[in-house]
């Protein structure tokens, strides 16, 4: 690392630099004593623009002992700025968080909360907001916590000059609105609450290989709270909210929050609160001893020097109007939150598996049979939701879902989002220089954001510093779930065994559910129906268990995946058109009312390519041959067989299937009771015949 | 030696001048400053106004000679002059000091004695109550022959984010210092067995510190 001024120089009258401490986002800080033998810090603002300094004048006489005072503003010869501010000798938040790898004890945690709470408080009571909270600004001298760096972010915004040295660790911290040039302080809640996650937890809430990635997640990922005990999910939910109206409003009024859920939790608080395993949403409820002990601490950890900052300030102009309004909603949205959150909890966790699995029959059969899942409202809602999903839901990479695990499958969506598969990212130059490409081509994002984003991708050119947040790779290198996404090996063997294996199962799974949709429903008249249902739901599910068990664990790209189980569906469709003609159930004197299409489809019953896929109200093989084609394309079905997936069965994939099953049937045209339920009978026999590890037991 | 990377020959310089002083103050950019003593016999105390006695001055409710520091063959020993204690337990004879010993001097001060490295009877003190001289510091080395300053943990001073290490050691009167990275003395190459007693600056790659010598205190 290199330094401008070498140790015992004197830029300023009287002080004499001895070394040097870091480099941070705004410049360089120096240790130096006074010819008095005064310890200062001297901060070497670069730049010699017309830097608005009117901000960090306004912090020259704040005295808080929570936050590092500033002594002087003064010019050397260069006419270059530096800021002479007290020296604080201890760790930084950013030291300690490196010991404690897997969440620091909670006592710890509540000790930094304090004199950072009580700091802010002190800034956001004088009308400051900090606008820069990181790891690295916070210091801890003998006990005492001083916030550091007080308003010099003024300069990310008013300069751009400025925001080229901007580094991405700070990117880890910041709110949503932020990138809108919105700044109250609740912007100083947000980084406040990101930093509570990390010291609970070792990791922060939002990682990502640029600073474009990162600053999208905080645009519209959810933060992943189940590493967290229960009470205090709600707290960090509250905190990160995206909206800064219905966020926290004040630092206390989150340490109080905070303490009341830590006391919830009855943890002990010698120990990190945070058991990182799978299955932390078992554990948790009341059970301490489930705690992993703590982890090692105390590993004589080089006694850095610490940096610190102060200066310019920026004023809150963003007094609310609507602050009293805000705060109901803002506890609303926390307790419909919650209940939801409880009824997941409920579904997951207290239900035990046999009566959720008679449930989840239950559910899907009064389903079928009332009609509601075929009815036109239902058709609406799920056309809707559908476009969602394909459309509206560019920026939301990590879809979380019901079964309390990360899906990490970097799918099409992904893909298309990005342009770009995003594993094979270059980990060793996180900053690339398409960051900043990828947000401006994203419409929903602000030309501040670009710019800013721009601007943080263009620093990382320069080598990441010692005081900056842990770099990407090494953030990433903590142990993550074992996904479908997870490259593993297989011999030939074990891929045949595996196969097989599903696929027997897969028959006596198809006789079961065709029992079922034969006895519950009236969708199935006849004994041949029911014959020809169990057959057809054989013929697509065997193929995509066949294709499923080859492309396990393969890295593969999901377009192409896509495509080729197209193609698989024509097939599968050709064959159960052909089955249907053998058992006189279409193209006979009497067909059977179950193939009988009651709309034109948005296709119509045009002849594409000269073929006709209805004749006389019935599909025909080439009906059937569409119909498949698409319904095997729209899906990603391996992910269904993979025996590395979330959950061996999950009731919102299966009926996710049964809608886009509908959907393709009202395009194709395609009798939908029978498409949508065939659909689901897939899903069903895929999910639950297909070989399955639990996620404890998982290795590559 | 602890270091690693290359195959390229140990330079060797002579950087300060024994005679000169017993003790320099060894400034680490980015990582830190200790004060490093070349001596068999330290006296810890507290700090005075004027006329000072400890070789370690404290700013601390100490009595100005507190207790001793000695080194025989290869092993530091204390000896308390005032109420001690190692490891928790009251001393009041000269007491073998153990890697990771807890001194405690007074009521107040903590300090933590470390032998870093297996190579070296160097010890380092770690300030643990926040007690520290006037000018605070990162820790006290006590150097018997040799100092290690380089990225891995059990090196006296621990500097992570340096490609290899550097070694500091004496020899008869002088100090001397090698290393496998270049090092650099104001820029120009370091030249051998150059008399740098007035204080140096040495620069590598990722890397800089500065040695400057202390005051020579004879009043022990």
């Amino acid at each position: 690392m290199k330094f401008t001024f070498a140790p015992d120089t004197r830029p300023l009258e009287g002080i004499t630099i001895k070394r040097a401490i870091h480099r941070g986002g705004f410049g360089e800080v120096y240790y130096a004593v006074t010819d008095a033998g005064k310890e200062v810090a001297l901060k070497l603002l670069h730049n010699n623009l017309e830097v608005e300094l009117r901000g960090v004048s306004q912090c020259l006489n704040l005295k808080h002992p929570n936050l590092v005072t500033i002594f002087d503003i003064r010019q050397d010869a260069e006419r270059d700025h530096w800021i002479v501010m007290e020296y604080v000798g201890g760790q930084s938040l950013h030291d300690a968080l490196q010991q404690h790898a897997d969440g620091m004890p909670l006592q710890q945690v509540l000790n930094w909360l304090t004199g950072m709470t009580a700091g802010l408080s002190f800034l956001h009571d004088r009308g400051l907001v900090h606008r820069d909270l990181k790891p690295a600004n916070i210091f801890s001298d003998g006990g005492v916590v001083k916030v550091g760096d007080v308003g010099l972010s003024k300069f990310i915004s008013e300069s751009r000059r400025s925001a080229q040295t901007q580094s991405v660790g700070t990117v880890y911290y910041m709110a949503p609105e932020v990138a809108r040039g919105r700044y109250g302080r609740e912007v100083d809640v947000y980084s406040l609450g990101i930093m509570l996650y990390e010291m609970m937890t070792g990791r922060v809430p939002f990682e990502g290989e640029s600073a474009g990635e990162i600053l999208m997640k905080h645009l519209t990922a959810e933060p992943d709270l189940r590493l967290l005990p229960t009470p205090l999910r709600a707290v960090l939910a509250a905190a990160l909210e995206k909206d800064p109206e219905r966020r926290i409003h004040d630092v206390e009024t989150l340490q109080q929050r905070f303490r009341e859920a830590v006391a919830a939790t009855g943890l002990p608080l010698q120990q990190p609160a945070v058991f990182h395993s799978l299955q932390s949403d078992e554990l948790f409820p009341g059970s301490p001893q489930a705690v992993r002990p703590q982890a090692v601490a105390g590993a004589a950890a080089a006694a850095v020097g610490a940096g610190m900052a102060a200066a310019a300030a920026a004023t809150v102009n963003t007094a609310p109007a609507a602050a009293g309004t805000a705060a109901p909603q803002a506890a609303m949205a926390r307790e419909t939150g919650f209940a939801f959150g409880s009824l997941r909890q409920f579904w997951n966790e207290d239900l035990p598996a046999p009566v959720r699995w008679m449930l989840t029959g239950a559910f899907l059969l009064a389903g079928l049979r009332s009609g509601l899942l075929t009815s036109p409202v239902a058709q609406g809602l799920a056309i809707g939701w559908l476009a969602w999903w394909m459309f509206g839901r560019r920026g939301k990479s990590q879809p979380s879902t019901d079964s309390g695990n990360v899906q990490q499958n970097r799918g099409f969506k992904y893909d298309w989002q990005y342009g770009t598969e995003s594993q094979s990212a270059d980990s060793r130059n996180p900053q690339s220089a398409a960051a900043g490409r990828r947000l401006d081509s994203t419409l929903i994002v602000p030309q501040q954001l670009s710019a800013v984003a721009t601007a943080t991708g263009t620093a990382g050119a320069r080598p990441q510093q010692a005081a900056q947040p842990r770099p990407v790779a090494q953030r990433q290198s903590r142990p993550t779930e074992l996904t479908p996404d997870t490259v593993r090996t297989f011999t030939f063997s074990q891929r045949l065994l595996n196969a097989t294996t599903s696929m027997s199962l897969a028959l006596l799974t198809a006789v079961f559910v065709t029992a079922a949709v034969f006895l519950g429903t009236e969708i199935l008249r006849t004994p041949v129906e029911a014959v020809y249902f169990g057959t057809a739901t054989l013929l697509a599910a065997w193929p995509l268990l066949l294709i499923s068990k080859l492309w396990e664990g393969r890295r593969g790209e999901s377009l192409l995946r896509r495509f080729g189980l197209g193609v698989c569906g024509l097939g599968v469709g050709a064959l159960c058109g052909v089955v249907a003609e053998f058992l006189l159930l279409i193209n006979s004197p009497v067909p059977s009312g179950i193939f009988l299409v009651d709309s034109e489809g948005l296709l119509g019953n045009r002849e594409a390519a000269g073929l006709r896929v209805l004749q006389g109200g019935y599909p025909t093989i080439m009906g059937f041959s569409l119909f498949f084609c698409l319904l095997f394309m729209l899906r990603r079905w391996w992910l269904q067989a993979d025996n590395f997936r979330a959950a061996r069965f999950r009731i919102g994939t299966s009926i996710l299937t049964l809608i886009v099953g509908g959907m393709v049937a009202l395009i194709v045209p395609f009798p939908t009771a029978l498409g949508s339920t065939l659909a689901l009978a897939v899903s069903v026999v895929l999910q639950v015949s297909s070989v399955w590890t639990p996620p404890e037991l998982r290795d590559r | 030696m602890a270091s690693v990377c290359s195959n390229r020959p140990w330079q060797e310089t002579a950087i300060v001048s024994a005679g000169q002083s017993d003790n320099f103050f060894l400034w680490v950019d980015a990582i830190g400053v200790w004060q490093v003593f070349c001596r068999e016999d330290l006296l810890i105390g507290a700090a005075a106004a004027t006329d000072e006695v400890a070789d370690i001055p404290l700013l601390a409710p100490l009595s100005r000679r507190h207790a001793r520091f000695l080194r025989q063959d290869d092993s530091w020993f204390l000896l308390p002059l005032q109420s001690c204690a190692v490891g928790g337990r009251a001393v009041t004879g000269q007491t073998l000091l153990r890697n990771g010993s807890e001194i405690q001097l007074g009521d107040r001060v903590r300090l933590r004695f470390r032998i870093p490295s297996v190579l070296s009877a160097s010890a380092r003190l770690d300030f643990l109550s926040g007690h520290q001289p006037r000018l605070s510091l990162s820790g006290v080395l006590l150097m018997a022959d040799t100092l290690l300053l380089g990225p891995r943990p059990d090196n006296h001073v621990c500097c992570p984010g340096w490609p290899d290490s550097v070694v500091l050691y004496r020899r008869q009167q002088q100090l001397l210092c090698r290393s496998r990275m270049p090092l650099t003395l104001a820029d120009a190459p370091l030249p051998d067995q150059q008399d740098l007693s007035q204080g140096a600056i040495l620069s590598g790659p990722e890397l800089r510190f500065r040695l400057e010598p202390g005051r020579t205190n004879s009043a022990v």
